[in-house]
């Protein structure tokens, strides 16, 4: 068989792995707070530790795994080519990863300089991934709901780290500005307008094309990412405008949206041709379920005084969005994504003279198994942090730092298989020249 | 020329990645000169265009009027 890919247009493996065996370090670091901090980083979403484990997952790990897959999926999926991958990939991962650690020493010491630094280097490595982005995406037609969804997805993005930027200045240099409205619409930018979109955008080729489901409809494919940011952009407008009925209305049209997304994604799932439902079947389907819990909490906390009064609403709100939904589902895309980069690039030093291992040995399904059942305990024990914290928080923080070590275990496991295999690949090419 | 004769057909409805691709590359290679492979899947292959491309291949896509894709691939030298 021959090459798949020319080495000249294929991103180096080292540009998306480096992201990907970056992430679970943040995960650890998150569980090492947990430790450190104890219950009280439950006691509500403003404690200066809450704040830095929110940033550990959505700007350390979440960020990471979001833009390694990018720089794989923009040429496989948009054929979107980045020019200078390596380069681009090495200042981006270092700008980000040491962006989200100052971002979250900041948090824990309210050291102005950190924020500072936290936000130029978290603006400076989104905005070069997002240059390089733009300018190997022009020319490409938005003909189908992936595309057209990155596209605006990344616009999500911009926004999400510019408001971010700005909130982090305002905390670092004391800026009198509106600094809890300003939280929100960051929030609702980052978790709707960029994490949901790009899911979405993705998993309208990754769903089909990995679970073996039907395709989506067409017809709420090609509307959902544009209505979501839609609605997004009408709730910033009436929140800014002061009008808090049409901002509240907007805000609940954004959730509704996201679990409608989550729900028609959950029915084609049950329609999968699998035979056997592997992991990342379960990653993506308890992703699902976790999503539209959290979107069901979101509008029932709105419109119902008593649960809207119970203090530790956003917190499981976002346990169940964050760790349930958004890290399932990138673990889910991690596993599909890693093994076939390393088999595609045995495949392409092989040259047909030696073959690539089965993708199932690059990483073997019992390891995987394993770590999902690590990562979903980490998960309900975080969930029940929330309510018994003085019991939980500490298995919580001793779970997540197994499950990601574990990852990170799983990872180095699948580039061992392709160092091993490249090292054979490079001794059968010396034999043959002899 | 466009061959109109097809030597194999790969249906990659249903099947996961990579396999579509390991597919039509194995067809190819067993594909005799002056015929072509045809591929059918439900989105484009954006990878495989670049490997056809290296390698010598000239391709021809057709969207249907399902959404899905039909794409002849054939040796340029034929």
């Amino acid at each position: 068989m021959q090459n798949l890919l020319s080495f000249d247009q294929a991103p180096p493996i080292s540009a998306p792995l480096r992201f990907f065996l970056t992430a679970p370090l943040f995960a650890m670091l998150a569980g090492v707070l947990l430790l450190y901090s104890g219950p009280e980083l439950f006691a509500s979403r403003w404690m200066p530790a809450t704040l830095a484990l929110t940033h550990l997952f959505t700007a350390g790990f979440l960020l990471q795994v979001m833009l390694g897959a990018l720089q794989q999926l923009l040429p496989v999926v948009v054929g979107a080519n980045i020019a200078q991958p390596l380069r681009v990939a090495t200042w981006v991962h270092a700008s980000t990863s040491f962006g989200a650690l100052c971002l979250t020493a900041a948090f824990l010491t309210y050291a102005p300089w950190l924020f500072g630094c936290a936000a130029a280097l978290l603006a400076t490595g989104v905005l070069v991934f997002l240059a390089a982005a733009a300018r190997a995406m022009r020319g490409i037609v938005a003909n189908n709901p992936t595309i057209l969804g990155l596209q605006l997805a990344l616009l999500g993005l911009g926004v999400t780290v510019l408001t971010g930027a700005l909130l982090a200045l305002a905390l670092g240099l004391q800026w009198d500005i509106p600094l809890l409205q300003l939280t929100d619409l960051h929030l609702g930018w980052g978790l709707m307008a960029w994490s949901c979109s790009v899911l979405a955008a993705v998993g309208f080729v990754a769903v089909p094309m990995f679970q073996l489901t039907p395709e989506y409809p067409p017809r709420f494919a090609r509307a959902f990412v544009p209505t979501a940011l839609g609605c997004v952009l009408l709730w910033t407008a009436s929140d800014l405008a002061g009008w808090a009925a049409a901002s509240t209305l907007f805000a609940a049209a954004t959730v509704a949206a996201a679990g409608t997304y989550c729900l028609v994604t959950l029915h084609l799932l049950r329609n999968s041709k699998r035979a056997k439902n592997d992991a990342t079947h379960r990653f993506w389907r308890y992703a699902m379920l976790s999503g539209t819990l959290a979107c069901a909490l979101w509008l029932v906390a709105q419109f119902v005084d008593g649960l809207g009064q119970w203090p530790h609403w956003p917190m499981l709100f976002g346990v169940l969005l964050v760790l349930g939904g958004f890290a399932s589902v990138t673990l889910g895309m991690l596993y599909k994504i890693v093994p076939f980069l390393v088999w595609l690039h045995l495949q392409n030093q092989g040259s047909g003279r030696v073959l690539a291992p089965n993708m199932k040995k690059v990483l073997p399904q019992v390891q995987i198994d394993r770590q999902m059942r690590a990562h979903f305990v980490a998960y309900a024990l975080l969930l029940l942090s929330v309510i018994w914290p003085a019991w939980c928080v500490y298995p919580a923080g001793l779970a997540l730092i197994a499950s990601n070590a574990w990852l990170l275990r799983n990872l180095a496991y699948a580039m061992g298989v392709y160092r091993r295999h490249g090292a054979a690949i490079q001794a059968a090419a010396s034999a043959a020249d002899a | 020329m466009i061959p109109q004769v097809v030597a194999q057909v790969v249906d990659g409805h249903g099947l996961e990645p990579p396999e579509p691709f390991v597919l039509t590359m194995d067809a190819l290679d067993a594909c005799p000169s002056g015929q072509a492979v045809l591929l059918l899947l439900p989105r484009e292959p954006h990878p495989l265009y670049r490997a056809l491309q290296a390698q010598g291949f000239a391709y021809q896509t057709e969207r249907t009027a399902q959404g899905s894709y039909q794409i002849r691939i054939w040796h340029k030298s034929a």
